[in-house]
């Protein structure tokens, strides 16, 4: 933990570094290595920024001049290694000076020359609440995500535990109590995560801990390239949020969300404690799951699931959530399924494209559906169209980038399965690819039917 | 910028202390939600609830700092008396001790808060009328002697928690009105709202700041 108000704050220079921007005037770069306990940082400063700090401080905390004096200017001759050498060890001296005097409680202008803003605790959480005592509001009352880093909550988690009055400033934008409030209102949050230092330093957020706590009124929960079991508490979450998205987080199973707050991440233990009551949609793209195991008691009211973008083999059981209506299982591996009407309830929407599906035969029984999404698999048999054919609701059947459609006629033959309710109708042109639009006819189901066939050929 | 729950020109800061299990968070609970909360857990540090009210024509959003109760926290829930407004002192009145403790909390909240805190004294759980342990007369003589208000409520029923921090806010706009309260001193507790203008508001506090902190060495 990077926080001045436990561990001694030091800064020293550790370098040079010769401006690669500008190589014409050859600047002298001064690199200082920050130091909280175990966090360090660097920052990039040359003479001149010492100079304007020195000013400032003299101005505003009075420092005393004779002890703590700048290294001279010298206009002529001041590239050379000899004097650029003799500066920087006179630069470190002042810095270790002004550390020793200023250390404790830095002043605005060496909070900012130290980049304290950017890494420390206190001084990070004064910036948050200056930004949210000012657009807090607005960013509520406009339903937009509000983008957080787990370093920023672990940092909010560990100033509630401090002895320290929410105000420790003289400027009461900076009040600890603003971003508390803004967390206990907040609908939307966003928590992007990070696996590569933050900026130059060496903190890495993914490693932080999370109490998701303070957030009282949490709707919508987006997390990206988190680290799952680093969220130690959901606390009020659980009973708030109505739509979770996890993307890029590396999770390979559901426990491991829903449950990410218990010791044992079984799902037979779990109890009702770890219910989510109000969640309707669930969308973990773009992960690594290979399994899914019956998440029914512990998101009983669950809408919408998109497991796209995963390493799933198999569908799985979804018979205990009665409410579910859309799943989404796009970009898996999934070759092999059968009697899918086993495995699913009510559904009115599957979305199996770009997966390997060869036979339809498991889709039969499927009456509740409506769209039908199987593009880029690998059904090479028109004949297998025919499995759909009783499907009484279905209205939309997506058959796009499949070996099928390079066969001639497959078209007319796919649809003279569904008999009277298709009827070719004319060409109609979607995302670019020129598709028939296969219609009408109202049938004695009231269906219609919309059969979407991509002209070009199916590449392998 | 339009009404809601964004038009408000003050903000209050309170803080609500007092014994364990005497109904603290079920009190600020009561009052943000308007609910009551059977099973409470303990208090952890501290905890936050806010709310808007209205006060003589006025929209004043309350910034609710809930204290831990147990005494291992209190280094932590101490250093939240800086810089409030309004102090909730409450006890319990079907329990004996945590009426006897009130002076000490009392001595705590005067030593810690500024001269201009608004000092609320609060019996909890006047729906337990039964199970009295202190009565009325004596909690209102001793609110009298110490300069406090007084009132008996339930965060069970909602009987009289409005009113307490209501009339608490009331007795700080009063001393805002009447110039006793210094809006730019750091810790009085209350902040104007951010104006719509962000920019404009920063140097404009940040100057105000500045020269009250001059001002006081």
């Amino acid at each position: 933990m990077a926080c001045i108000l436990y561990d001694t704050l030091s800064a020293h220079i550790s370098g040079l570094v010769t401006d690669i921007h500008n190589t014409k005037d050859n600047a002298i770069w001064y690199k200082i290595q920050v130091e909280v306990k175990a966090v360090c940082w660097f920052v990039e400063r040359r003479y001149s920024d010492f100079e304007a700090l020195h000013k400032k401080l003299v101005d505003s905390q009075g420092i005393p001049r004779e002890n703590l004096v700048l290294p001279p200017k010298k206009l002529i001759g001041n590239k050379e290694p000899q004097f650029i050498e003799k500066r920087r060890e006179h630069l470190d001296i002042y810095l270790k000076n002004l550390m020793q005097l200023l250390g404790k409680n830095p002043p605005e202008d060496l909070a900012h020359f130290l980049c304290l803003f950017d890494y420390e605790i206190i001084y990070m959480l004064r910036k948050l609440a200056v930004d949210i005592f000012e657009k807090g509001d607005q960013v509520i009352q406009s339903g937009a995500p509000y983008v957080m880093s787990p370093y920023q909550i672990y940092a909010i988690n560990e100033r509630m535990k401090m002895p320290i009055p929410p105000l420790n400033s003289d400027d009461k934008r900076h009040d600890f109590s603003h971003i508390i409030d803004f967390c206990t209102r907040l609908k939307n949050l966003e928590i992007i995560g990070s696996n590569i230092p933050l900026g130059k330093s060496t903190i890495i957020a993914n490693q932080y801990s999370m109490d998701l706590s303070p957030f009282k009124s949490l709707t919508e929960l987006t997390l990206k390239i988190v680290n799952v079991g680093k969220l130690s508490q959901v606390g009020p979450v659980r009973h708030t949020v109505e739509k979770i998205s996890i993307h890029n987080s590396h999770l390979d199973s559901l426990s491991e969300l829903l449950l990410c707050d218990t010791l044992y991440k079984a799902f037979d233990d779990a109890g009702s404690v770890h219910v989510w009551p109000c969640v309707k949609w669930l969308n973990i793209s773009n992960n690594v799951i290979k399994n899914v195991s019956d998440i029914g008691n512990l998101v009983p009211t669950l809408r919408h699931i998109d497991l796209s973008y995963n390493q799933l083999c198999t569908v799985f059981n979804v018979t205990s959530l009665p409410y579910l209506e859309t799943i989404s299982y796009a970009g898996n591996v999934i070759s092999y399924v059968t009697n899918l009407h086993l495995r699913f309830g009510n559904i009115k929407s599957l979305d199996l494209s770009q997966n390997q599906i060869e036979h339809l035969d498991a889709f039969f029984k499927l009456y509740s559906l409506v769209e039908l999404n199987l593009s880029c698999n690998r059904i090479a048999c028109v004949e297998q169209v025919r499995h759909l054919s009783d499907l009484p609701c279905l209205e939309v059947l997506i058959l796009t980038g499949n070996p099928v459609a390079s066969s001639v006629d497959y078209r007319v033959r796919s649809l003279s399965y569904f008999g009277p309710r298709a009827n070719d109708d004319k060409t109609w042109d979607i995302h670019g690819y020129k598709y028939h639009r296969i219609a009408p006819a109202v049938t004695q189901h009231r269906r219609i039917i919309f059969l979407y066939f991509q002209s070009t050929e199916w590449r392998t | 910028m339009s009404g809601g729950p964004y038009n408000y020109s003050y903000i209050f800061k309170y803080i609500i202390i007092g014994d364990m299990g005497v109904g603290k968070s079920c009190l600020l609970h009561q009052f943000t939600e308007k609910k009551f909360m059977a099973d409470c857990p303990h208090t952890i540090g501290v905890e936050f609830g806010t709310r808007i009210i209205e006060v003589c024509g006025q929209k004043i959003k309350l910034q609710i700092w809930d204290t831990a109760g147990q005494e291992r926290f209190r280094a932590v829930t101490r250093s939240y008396y800086r810089g409030a407004a309004g102090a909730l002192i409450i006890y319990d009145i079907t329990r004996r001790s945590t009426y006897n403790h009130l002076s000490s909390w009392l001595t705590d909240a005067r030593n810690l808060t500024n001269p201009n805190t608004v000092i609320f004294l609060i019996g909890n759980k006047s729906d337990l009328d039964s199970q009295r342990d202190v009565t009325y007369e004596e909690a209102k003589k001793f609110a009298d002697e110490n300069g406090l208000k007084f009132v008996e409520a339930s965060a069970k029923t909602g009987e009289n928690v409005e009113e307490a921090f209501l009339e608490t806010a009331k007795k700080i706009y009063e001393s805002i009105q009447d110039g006793s309260l210094d809006l730019n001193a750091a810790e009085s507790g209350v902040q104007k709202k951010p104006s719509a203008n962000g920019a404009r508001s920063l140097t404009g506090d940040s100057s105000d700041a500045r020269n009250s902190s001059s001002c006081s060495c």
